[in-house]
């Protein structure tokens, strides 16, 4: 419980960072409280609250503060699965739903006088101001957005999904192509069970379904797992880091990497479970190449970037 | 996309009662309700496939049986009935300013709109919808194999996971319009939860401001202006819309919630059931106790303690 308590704390600090609609929030909340005993005939009718919005913004009140307090989010987080993190317990409150009521309420408030030019000026900057302060609480969390997205390419800022989507279809129906023209004596009607960098397997099964892996994306992804009680073995595992180290500098035994993994192993480990086509990043060291070519038999085609090996 | 659900919901509320629109019900409760049915009637095929061994394509073809059939069949409900549109006639004070904000609420809905279509960033972190549709109609079965990786389940899958439609509808899409999957569920469900989520924001509005159109247009040009700011962290409401549209804690975030808000606040319950049903078909939520029900009851309890205040207040 402590546990799910400091996650609750963390996680509100991490909502916050990235943009300032919590914010913005407790605002309306602050402008609705201190308007709430206004006498109508002094300030005008605009400011009576119908039934059904007062029940919302009470309801608002009452969910953000359970939000916010350390002790019932980690209530809540309970309540929906530990699958979900911190942020959707921000489902529970209706917040788009609040800023956009209470802040109808100020602008039609400012608006109400517009007889001279004193008052329309006024009430222009007003509203001027205050759709300033709606995108500056959005638009400053922009360039923490892409920390959260899973990014399939190492250096790639998440943002370019489709596009490497586009270039892994591309590659994929080439390499389909070729394995067709190695495999046409075949009459067990193989498929494709594939093996290569982060950013192709990503991609793959999103491509095709005829396409088989040997890990899927929640070998990186945690967040799936939990969708199958399945788990993968060890070796998979070795043979996911010495793929992404090769792909990042070449060679997954240099200095740089700091970290040694036998290729040799996880390529012999491959071709056991089944794997007959091996994509290399273009940045692969010839002798990480050769050593393929070598233990596989395969030859090397070189495909939009990249280094195939059909087995 | 718009024309089918709103039959459903139009024939729906018109076996529910005589005269939907004079029970204070709209085109856009038609409409929303008509989702809510779409979805329930996925679940009912998608289970029979699931666990009742039938395949992918026969699940689909019954699907767009069934889909059909409603459709004839509450048409004809709605014809039989003779609705008449006899609106309870909200009142409206259309004053430059009211047409001035729905005016740019408008521009700004469309400029999202374009958005979800050109837009290259699609947020896939634990989301295998995609591989799912694609496994589900390579292989005419229902999680027969692992969608991540092609392979066979060892340990297999939670149940709870098994039991959500979105998959199943998604791939009725894709075999009956012949669509790549991809586009489907990338580009044009988000664009369908899109506009299913401005219409639930604009009943919202409705029932919050029933006799104010300037403020329920200035509530919608908020609302868009929201959605636009709001798309920089997963889990807010920008964000869900136009990056992830097509995940089942999109269409609960922005489409059922606000919805279940506004039958709420009208005390409509019986639509406010079937979106609490509707979420535990499409989500993984608590066994079935989702943010809808929580939500619902919330309200629920906060209109009593008002009720029990007032009266308090006018018994003293």
């Amino acid at each position: 419980m402590s546990e799910l308590i400091n996650n609750s704390w963390l996680g509100w600090q991490k909502y916050t960072e990235a943009g300032k609609l919590p914010a913005l929030l407790l605002a309306i909340f602050l402008f609705i409280f201190l308007y709430r005993n206004i006498n109508e005939d002094l300030i005008g009718s605009d400011i009576v609250y119908g039934a059904g919005e007062k029940i919302l913004y009470i309801y608002g009140i009452v969910m953000t503060l359970l939000c916010i307090c350390p002790v019932t989010a980690a209530v809540l987080m309970l309540y929906q699965t530990r699958f979900y993190n911190y942020e959707w317990i921000w489902s529970y409150v209706p917040v788009t739903a609040v800023i956009a009521a209470g802040g109808s309420r100020i602008l039609m408030l400012v608006w109400r006088k517009r007889y001279t030019v004193r008052d329309r000026v006024k009430a222009a900057s007003v509203t001027a101001l205050i759709v300033c302060v709606s995108v500056v609480c959005g638009f400053s969390g922009t360039s923490l957005k892409y920390q959260t997205v899973v990014s399939p390419q190492r250096g790639d800022s998440g943002q370019a999904v489709l596009a490497q989507y586009d270039r892994t279809a591309l590659l994929i129906a080439k390499i389909e192509e070729t394995f067709k023209t190695c495999h046409e004596s075949d009459t067990d009607g193989s498929v494709i069970c594939l093996w290569a960098p982060q950013e192709i397997l990503s991609y793959a099964r999103q491509y095709s379904s005829e396409i088989k892996l040997l890990y899927g994306r929640n070998m990186w992804d945690n967040a799936l797992n939990a969708y199958s009680y399945d788990t993968y073995p060890e070796e998979y595992e070795r043979m996911y880091r010495w793929m992404e180290l090769v792909s990042e500098y070449g060679e997954a035994d240099s200095e740089i990497s700091q970290e040694s993994i036998d290729g040799r192993e996880c390529v012999r480990n491959a071709v056991t479970a089944g794997v007959n086509v091996i994509v290399l990043p273009g940045n692969t060291h010839e002798k990480t190449r050769l050593e393929i070519i070598g233990l596989t038999g395969a030859q090397e085609a070189e495909i939009n970037g990249y280094f195939v090996y059909i087995i | 996309m718009v024309f089918i659900p709103y039959i459903y919901g139009r024939g729906f509320f018109s076996i529910l009662c005589k005269n939907p629109k004079n029970q204070g019900y709209t085109d856009t409760d038609f409409l929303l309700t008509g989702v809510l049915i779409s979805i329930g009637m996925t679940e009912a095929v998608h289970l029979c496939g699931v666990y009742g061994g039938i395949s992918v394509n026969r699940s689909i073809q019954i699907l767009g049986a069934l889909f059909l059939l409603t459709a004839v069949l509450f048409l004809a409900v709605c014809i039989v009935r003779n609705i008449k549109n006899t609106s309870v006639g909200r009142q409206t004070d259309r004053a430059h300013t009211a047409i001035y904000t729905g005016f740019f609420a408008t521009v700004i809905f469309m400029i999202e709109f374009i958005m979800i279509q050109v837009n290259d960033n699609v947020y896939l972190e634990g989301d295998m919808i995609l591989e799912t549709v694609n496994t589900f109609i390579g292989t005419d079965a229902f999680y027969s194999v692992n969608p991540l990786t092609g392979a066979a389940y060892t340990q297999g899958i939670p149940s709870r996971i098994k039991i959500l439609c979105l998959p199943s509808l998604y791939s009725f899409f894709v075999k009956t319009f012949h669509i790549n999957s991809a586009v489907v569920v990338w580009r044009g469900v988000p664009a369908m939860v899109f506009v299913y989520a401005v219409a639930a924001y604009r009943k919202l509005a409705d029932t919050i401001f029933l006799k104010e159109e300037k403020k329920r247009n200035l509530f919608m040009l908020i609302v868009a202006v929201i959605f636009l700011t709001g798309d920089y962290m997963y889990g807010v409401d920008g964000f869900l819309l136009l990056e992830s549209g097509f995940r089942g804690v999109a269409v609960r975030g922005m489409v059922l919630i606000p919805y279940m808000i506004s039958l709420i606040l009208r005390k409509k319950r019986i639509p406010a059931i079937l979106c609490i049903i509707a979420e535990a078909c499409i989500t993984w939520t608590f066994y079935g106790a989702g943010a809808c029900l929580l939500v619902a009851a919330g309200l629920m309890i906060t209109e009593y303690f008002l009720r029990k205040i007032r009266h308090g207040r006018e018994g003293a």
